[in-house]
């Protein structure tokens, strides 16, 4: 079967991460749910990989599965060379305290009923790290770093918090083991955009003092063309388009990311919405996702070719990789 | 007397020095606070703040919607002429639907599970225009067909949890517009919706606005939201209308520093990748015993002493129309020494909007 | 209550922690709110009846078990001399039965906060955290039992076990098994699926640790509110058997005293008797259900403001 294709992968050195073939699948009682279906990605070391798309394009569930949690239906995910589907118990957990996860939902990824400096611990005592007083120091350290007073935060509870805060004490949590990489999924969309801009600059900063590689998941196309280094766009399970943001943004080659940006409502006045372009319809069931290309249901290009065949991902310019056909700009497949 | 109070012919709404306060056990929370403003036939309010600045509440209350024992409601708010504070549930029930309606968040939970799309959609034609059972079907039809449903035959005998969410919200819609309203309460009616289905909500709104000629008041956190769909905006902070004013303006001629800080705090999709966003530091003030002075001013980087003494009023700018509330505006001598002597002081958010101002990166501000 | 309507959209009823002032307000607030006067008044009650059952031996008491035979007639009133509650038809000291009585009240109670709540709560969280097979296992044999009439169980398991208390004691915690399971498993269900399980998880944590740090704590106090209101039912359930005459005569239980009650109610219409116990139960399972109620509201409020 025509997988999304691995044209752009890179071959270096320096790739921290690499994804390869990553199938997820749910059963339910309405049948097999293709949640990511044969996705490749990689990311460099100190690089930021932006992977954007609407709800229930698998973006989340991409996340997870890099973290095994759960394990992938199929595929492998090397970190650092080591595949972590071929590892289990202890090595798998020892191994995945180098990649680190920070939710959504601020308030949900703390446990309500214990003070701060204990969340921000845990990870410390869980792998007995240190004495419990160099713990300590070290959650001063992070603590300090994302903004927040030791003294005064440490002794408090999640709910004393605002959700921004909250967000600051699960980055506060996520750095304490040094990670080298750092899944963020959807980190501010719960957040007003004042409190968005403190978080995503604090991203940045940690990025920069720390030498963090991120993967950076996110609805909010704006967000992240501001953070990443490298945006991959999904839909539906498969990769569309990946490049550097600059590149992509200003010269979307698939159908669907040149939809998903223009139906961003811009904050100026003098650029008046147009109703041309934008995407009709839903988003097809992905336990019966359409054969072929899964956007040609709604796409604008579609032509009897993305029904019978899948595109393969491939360059149409440096650095700039799509899965199309019929690609706005490039060569049409051949 | 201000624009926003006074009285003209065409307003449809008027509320004046409203106020909508919740008794708790904390204290007495000051929800909304003295707010004014006037919405004419046909037109587009568009409320912006940030959680917690009293924008849905402002909408809530104003309809009568916040009907508990601990909600405190005073000041005037005048539907076409009629007092809605202070009117009793009756006279609100006549006004519900027929003349005002709304449209919530999210429409899984503002739609009944056990219900029928259909059924939902009827109830509201039969119970006030007193329609008949076929003929209130054959509305609903064209009711969901107007609001872009294909296939409204099959879907109006569907559950909302066998629809997707953006034609969830459309179903929603299609019940606050069933009886005419003259004006429509949008409180973030996109906020739960991917961007591309928002696009298209947006576009069902004004497309429906325009038919109906039907006013609209849109509550929503996102600036870009608003830019493009309404004429005029008001920007909330703790409870206040802070700056008011046409759309055009208020984006060419920003005032108030808060709204000149939340637009700088929006990652723009022409800037470049890892441009520094403008943070505003710190978080709102508490509802309970809010500053005295202006309630801005703990985070503002244009703050000058009197700031944190007096408050400022809702004041005119040169523009006919457009208000507010700030001592030392944006874009006047008096704002632009301000920034400067904090800026010379060395505060970080003077420092970091003085580096913006003088160099913009990329973006159309 | 249900009329009060909570600010929406986020609104800061929790003031930001820069103002100390409000702080101290939210505190005094919740300081009377949290238990409220019929909570205190419940906590009294309940701890001087705890009290007086567990120092009942050395209470300035008459023997519970003894005839007073100077009593000029049997069921002497209250505040007849010597005797506060008065006696019942055999004789006996009214208040020192109700306080010996408490004793048998209290041991149910503790057993099935220990028994049940042990059981069945350990039940509940390994099926709510582990789902799969292992739920099905154990949620399937805990619905079996509950799908036993209760009180029918009950007398099965004194009838073939022996009416002695300890039975009654393992009867009943054993019937109230299935409840603590179910309700430890939708609480382990809810904490097991928010993201701070994934967090640790992606810590390094094990699942022991999950269990008894991450998700235990949080499914603890819930079940303890719970389990105030199972112990309410408990107490009536001993009572009603005690009443039926299923458990030991020796055993001095409000339950049996009711039953005691029955005959001088029924031919010589004389009430206290059989209605100092009923209220004394009556006003127990009250406080108890009052204080479970409260104890459930003060972590709904906590759970909302998060």
């Amino acid at each position: 079967m025509a997988g999304t294709g691995t044209a752009h992968l890179r071959d270096s050195d320096d790739v921290l991460m690499r994804i390869e073939d990553l199938t997820v699948e749910f059963p339910t009682s309405a049948g097999l749910v293709h949640a990511v279906s044969g996705i490749s990605l990689d990311v460099r070391r100190g690089e930021t990989l932006g992977l954007v798309g609407e709800s229930g394009c698998g973006k989340s569930t991409t996340g997870r599965a890099i973290m095994q949690l759960p394990a992938p239906t199929s595929g492998r995910v090397l970190f650092e060379g080591i595949d972590l589907a071929n590892i289990e118990g202890k090595h798998l957990r020892e191994v995945r305290t180098q990649l680190q996860f920070i939710f959504q939902d601020p308030i949900s990824s703390l446990n309500p009923r214990r003070k701060v400096k204990d969340i921000v611990a845990e990870p410390l005592r869980i792998w007995k790290r240190g004495t419990e007083k160099e713990r300590q120091g070290r959650v001063t350290e992070v603590l300090d770093a994302v903004g927040l007073d030791p003294e005064v935060a440490g002794e408090k509870r999640p709910h004393q918090f605002s959700g921004g805060q909250c967000q600051r004490i699960s980055i506060a949590r996520s750095l304490v083991l040094e990670p080298k990489l750092l899944i963020c999924d959807e980190p501010v969309s719960a957040l007003d955009v004042s409190v968005q801009a403190q978080i995503l600059n604090l991203l940045e900063d940690m990025k920069a003092r720390y030498g963090i590689t991120l993967i950076f998941i996110a609805h909010d196309l704006a967000v992240v063309k501001n953070i990443s280094d490298r945006v991959a766009v999904m839909y539906l399970g498969k990769i569309c388009e990946v490049g550097s943001p600059d590149a992509l943004y200003s010269a979307p080659a698939h159908p669907y990311t040149a939809a998903l940006l223009r139906s961003i409502p811009v904050p100026d006045p003098t650029v008046v919405p147009s109703s041309s372009g934008l995407l009709l319809g839903d988003l097809p069931s992905p336990i019966d996702p359409p054969a072929g290309c899964r956007f040609r249901t709604r796409c604008p290009a579609a032509q009897e070719r993305c029904s019978l065949e899948e595109p393969q991902i491939r360059a149409v310019a440096e650095d700039h990789f799509v899965a199309c056909h019929f690609p706005s700009i490039g060569t049409t497949a051949a | 007397m201000l624009t926003a109070d006074t009285v003209h012919d065409g307003a449809l709404l008027q509320v004046h020095d409203f106020r909508s306060y919740f008794d708790t056990p904390a204290g007495i929370v000051k929800a909304v606070d003295g707010v004014s403003f006037t919405l004419d036939r046909g037109d587009t309010l568009g409320i912006v703040g940030e959680s917690g600045s009293g924008k849905t509440v402002l909408a809530r209350s104003v309809m009568g919607l916040l009907t508990g024992k601990n909600v405190m409601r005073s000041g005037s708010a005048r539907y076409n002429g009629i007092e809605l504070v202070g009117a009793s549930e009756k006279e609100l029930r006549d006004l519900w639907g027929t003349e005002m309606a709304m449209v919530f968040q999210d429409p899984m939970t503002s739609l009944n599970p056990v219900l029928k799309t259909g059924r939902q959609i009827t109830e509201g034609l039969r119970y006030h225009l007193q329609l008949s059972k076929s003929e209130a079907r054959a509305q609903a039809l064209q009711l969901l067909d107007s609001v872009g449903i294909p296939d409204p035959k099959r879907r109006i005998s569907q559950y909302p949890h066998e629809l997707s969410g953006g034609m969830r919200q459309r179903v929603t819609i299609a019940i606050a517009l069933a009886c005419g309203p003259k004006l429509l309460l949008a409180d973030e009616p996109t906020t739960a919706l991917d961007v591309t289905v928002q696009a298209q909500i947006l576009d069902l709104l004004h497309q429906q606005q325009v038919e109906r000629h039907m006013a609209m008041v849109l509550v929503t956190h996102d600036l870009g939201v608003v830019a493009g769909r309404t004429n005029h905006i008001a920007v909330m902070y703790a409870g206040q209308i802070v700056e008011y004013a046409p759309t055009t303006d208020l984006f060419a001629n920003v005032r108030m520093p808060y709204t000149q800080a939340l637009l700088h705090s929006i990652p723009k999709l022409a800037q470049p990748s890892h441009t520094r966003l403008q943070a505003i530091a710190g978080r709102p003030p508490d509802l309970i015993n809010p500053p005295s002075g202006c309630r801005f001013a703990p985070r503002c980087p244009y703050v000058q002493p009197k700031c944190n003494s007096e408050m400022p009023p809702l004041q005119e700018s040169e523009t006919p129309g457009h208000l507010y509330r700030c001592w030392f505006p944006v874009g006047t001598e008096a704002g632009r020494e301000a920034l400067a002597h904090n800026t010379a002081a060395g505060m970080p958010a003077a420092v970091s909007i003085t580096q913006i101002l003088a160099d913009p990166p990329g973006g159309t501000h | 209550m249900t009329d009060l309507v909570s600010p929406p959209d986020g609104i800061a009823t929790n003031p930001p922690p820069a103002s100390p002032a409000s702080d101290k307000k939210i505190k005094t607030a919740k300081k009377t709110g949290a238990l409220g006067i019929g909570g205190w008044i419940a906590s009294i009650w309940l701890i001087t009846l705890t009290a007086a059952a567990v120092f009942a031996p050395w209470l300035p008491l008459d023997d519970p078990a003894k005839t007073d035979f100077s009593v000029p007639k049997n069921n002497s009133s209250p505040f007849t001399a010597g005797h506060l509650l008065g006696t019942d038809n055999n004789g006996y000291d009214i208040l020192a039965r109700i306080v010996w009585g408490g004793r048998v009240s209290l041991v149910v109670a503790a057993g099935v906060l220990i028994i049940g709540m042990l059981v069945g709560g350990t039940i509940g969280l390994l099926a709510g955290f582990f789902r799969g097979k292992s739920e099905t296992l154990l949620m399937a044999s805990v619905d079996v039992f509950l799908a036993f009439p209760a009180l029918i169980l009950l007398i099965a398991i004194v009838a073939f076990l022996g009416a002695d208390l300890l039975n009654v004691v393992l009867g009943i915690s054993l019937v109230s098994i299935p409840a603590f399971a179910r309700i430890s498993r939708a609480t382990t269900l809810t904490y097991a699926q928010r993201e701070f399980v994934l967090a640790a998880r992606a810590a390094g944590a094990s699942q022991k640790r999950i269990l008894v740090r991450e998700i235990l704590p949080n499914v603890i106090l819930p079940l303890l509110a719970f389990g105030l209101l199972v112990v309410g039912i408990a107490i009536v359930a001993e009572g009603s058997l005690a009443f039926l005459g299923l458990t030991s005569t020796e055993t001095i239980s409000w339950g049996g005293m009711i039953n005691g009650g029955k005959k001088p109610l029924q031919q010589d219409n004389i009430a206290h008797t059989a209605m100092i116990p009923a209220v004394t139960m009556f006003l127990t399972v009250l406080a108890v259900n009052v204080l479970g109620d409260r104890f459930r509201a003060a972590f709904d409020v906590k759970d909302s403001m998060l």
